[in-house]
């Protein structure tokens, strides 16, 4: 079926590996940025190597325990008749990032994947290659982002005409996967582009004068303020790459980590840079909306037209709760909770409160969230057993998430005493962002995108701290002391 | 574990600061496992002891969260007290003090005890923040302060029990109204004086343990 010269193959290959080998003795600074000896990875690779022989390796959640990185990877190299289960994939190469660099760990996974097939007979090589370029699939489909960096896109670029040099059948299917890659990196500028865009809207309409409307002209009922929330959750969640919960921290905490020895250059030896920021953008996109809420209620100075508005926003809290759209519905709660909202008595007076404690009860601290986590839970439940169909979806409270994430990093240690890789940990994190934020990416709702209501409530000014207390003390004047001095500095 | 008081604590402070890191070296439970954290747990409990009572310690731990500080606040209500943290390596988190400090006081009930706490004192060699300048900031906002290391957990002990001290002997003088469970404190369920081997004559000693 091949008419391949097995000679000519091989030595095709040892020629991409030694361009490989010369790829990573250029860096030297990579290798030492990775702190397994030696005599370890000896060890593992041969516990390894046994299990391969053997084919007892079962990709149950207790295996890898032991393993030093160079091991894990050993895991990922396909062989004719081996492809790492999509479980153990998926840890890899979410988490592996904690302490490896993707781009570093692309680079070992080809060379290795390479140099295994050199004593092989060309059929054997051949079906090696297929599972490599199944694994490759994987990986460019479920961390697209990855690849948005130079040195990985090049690495790939090069791999792809090796590997068709080397086998011109596998044409169609790696043009198939860059050219998906490249679908999902476009529609990433996209984004980016919408985003910067729209940012330039807000700028310009600080200009104008946006005060002489609210949301209630704009948009006449809590439900459909509600589903246009809903779609602008949505557009923002579904954008976020897995990867970036994890990479937030790496970049967040990274003085934290790198505890007692500041060079800070040494950090961008262990992680790729953080290139997207999709997951900062859904953060702004919570916050800008607590903000706009008060906005919203105090900008008028008339009390009617407040208690108007806190009314509304508390239907369209409740509006959310059913929708499943959780993220909206506490970034209500949160605006409604602010202190140039809550000082208003006046305006309250006429709220009927105990619907808005019940709500509040969703922001109710105690037991890490245990109101908030039980309703989740149960939507989540709800949209598994309807398989997320449409309209039945879950968007999460992100702070939430972000807060497990982080706990997860944390609270567990990424190397066991004897420097292997605490893969448990791997493992609970994949099953984490895996369960409770990739499933709700697949959310679809089939209410009517309103563009106009859209664009009031992301572009529309909002005050900042100050001027919202200043205008709340134009709706009701200060009442005691801290409140009077709070007013004169402002003013 | 039976207690004489429960009382609720929310650490503070800007990323990296090493929230986690002190709530973890004084709680003891690194790297323990865990439970399942969708079901939602409290996880950082500890039992101490202050003038021969029982005192049960619920420590919030706004770690990760930093970036939504409308949920940062809804900490503020029911904590009896707060450690504010910065890093005496990283000026700016010095610096943010101010906004974190007014955050609190605005958001908390007015006599939560604020211990604000310059961590990481064992990066000696990297010190941007002069122990002086702390005692200073403390000083004009009432703050009780002190330097502690995560790492080594000097100082780490005394940051938690000073504090709980405080909010003890406002209880005592009547300030604190433990009956009201707004303000972050708890009567336990049985009168712990009649606990058996708890009384010690100094009210310094802790005891790990009694957890969620």
């Amino acid at each position: 079926m091949y008419n391949y010269n097995l000679s000519h193959e091989i030595n095709q290959m040892n020629n991409y590996l030694l361009q490989y080998n010369d790829l990573n003795s250029q860096n030297p600074s990579q290798q030492t940025a990775y702190p397994i000896s030696n005599d370890q990875i000896a060890s593992n690779n041969f516990i390894l190597s046994e299990n391969k022989t053997n084919q007892l390796i079962d990709d149950s959640s207790m295996d890898y325990l032991d393993y030093s990185m160079d091991a894990l990877i050993e895991v990922l190299v396909p062989t004719p008749s081996y492809i790492p289960k999509e479980k153990f994939l998926y840890s890899m190469l979410l988490c592996s990032r904690m302490n490896i660099r993707p781009s570093l760990l692309f680079n070992r996974l080809a060379n290795l994947t390479i140099k295994s097939i050199l004593n092989m007979t060309s059929d054997e090589s051949i079906r090696t290659i297929k599972n490599y370029i199944y694994i490759l699939s994987q990986w460019t489909r479920t961390f697209p982002y990855d690849f948005r960096n130079n040195e990985m896109i090049s690495q790939l670029q090069d791999l792809f005409k090796k590997l068709i040099l080397f086998q011109p059948n596998f044409q169609s299917d790696l043009d198939h996967i860059y050219k998906k890659l490249q679908l999902k990196l476009k529609s990433l500028d996209n984004y980016e582009e919408y985003i910067k865009q729209l940012n330039k809207k807000t700028m310009f309409n600080l200009t104008q004068s946006n005060l002489v409307t609210d949301i209630i002209h704009e948009c006449s009922t809590s439900i459909l303020f509600a589903q246009q929330l809903t779609h602008i959750e949505l557009d923002r969640l579904k954008s976020v790459g897995d990867e970036e919960l994890i990479q937030y921290f790496i970049m967040k905490f990274a003085s934290e980590e790198s505890d007692g020895n500041k060079n800070k250059s040494s950090k961008s030896l262990i992680h790729d840079k953080k290139l997207t920021f999709c997951l900062e953008l859904y953060i702004q996109w919570f916050n800008r909306l607590t903000v706009f809420i008060p906005t919203e209620i105090v900008k008028h100075t008339q009390k009617r037209s407040r208690v108007k508005l806190i009314n509304f926003f508390i239907d369209s809290a409740y509006q959310c709760f059913h929708l499943h759209n959780f993220n909206s519905m506490i970034a209500i709660i949160s605006g409604l909770n602010m202190q140039p909202v809550k000082r208003l008595k006046r305006s309250w007076e006429k709220v009927e409160m105990e619907k808005f404690h019940q709500l509040e009860e969703y922001i109710n601290v105690s037991k890490n969230f245990s109101t908030y986590r039980l309703i989740y839970k149960l939507a989540m439940e709800e949209a598994e057993k309807n398989k997320w169909t449409t309209d039945k979806f879950v968007i999460p409270f992100l702070s939430i998430t972000l807060q497990d994430v982080y706990f997860i990093k944390t609270h567990s240690q990424d190397y066991n005493s004897d420097r292997t890789i605490n893969f448990k940990k791997y493992y609970s994190m994949a099953k984490f962002i895996s369960e409770e934020f990739q499933r709700c990416k697949q959310s679809k709702c089939s209410f009517e995108r309103n563009d106009d209501v859209i664009n009031y409530i992301i572009t529309s000014p909002t005050f900042n701290e100050d001027s919202l207390m200043l205008a709340s003390f134009e709706c009701e004047p200060p009442i005691n002391i801290s409140e009077k001095d709070k007013y004169k500095i402002l003013q | 574990m039976a207690y004489a008081y429960l009382f609720k604590y929310i650490i503070i402070g800007d990323t990296g600061v090493g929230k986690s890191c002190l709530l973890l070296q004084f709680t003891d439970k690194r790297f323990q496992p865990v439970h399942d954290l969708t079901i939602g747990v409290e996880f950082g409990a500890r039992m101490i002891t202050i003038d021969g009572k029982q005192i049960k310690l619920q420590i919030w731990d706004t770690a990760g969260q930093e970036s939504f500080r409308s949920i940062t606040r809804s900490y503020y209500r029911g904590a009896a007290g707060a450690l504010l943290v910065y890093d005496i390596t990283q000026r700016h988190t010095f610096n943010h003090l101010t906004s974190w400090l007014e955050d609190a006081r605005q958001h908390s009930n007015s006599n939560m005890v604020i211990m604000l706490i310059g961590n990481k004192c064992d990066l000696f060699a990297r010190r941007e923040v002069q122990k002086e300048e702390g005692e200073a900031f403390a000083r004009e906002h009432g703050l009780i302060f002190m330097e502690t290391s995560a790492k080594t957990a000097a100082n780490v002990e005394e940051a938690f029990i000073n504090t709980a001290r405080e909010i003890y002997s406002k209880i005592q003088d009547g300030v604190f109204d433990p009956t009201n469970e707004v303000n972050g404190i708890k009567i336990g369920p049985q009168n712990i004086n009649s606990a058996p081997g708890t009384n010690r004559p100094n009210g310094n000693s802790a005891e790990k343990g009694g957890c969620c």
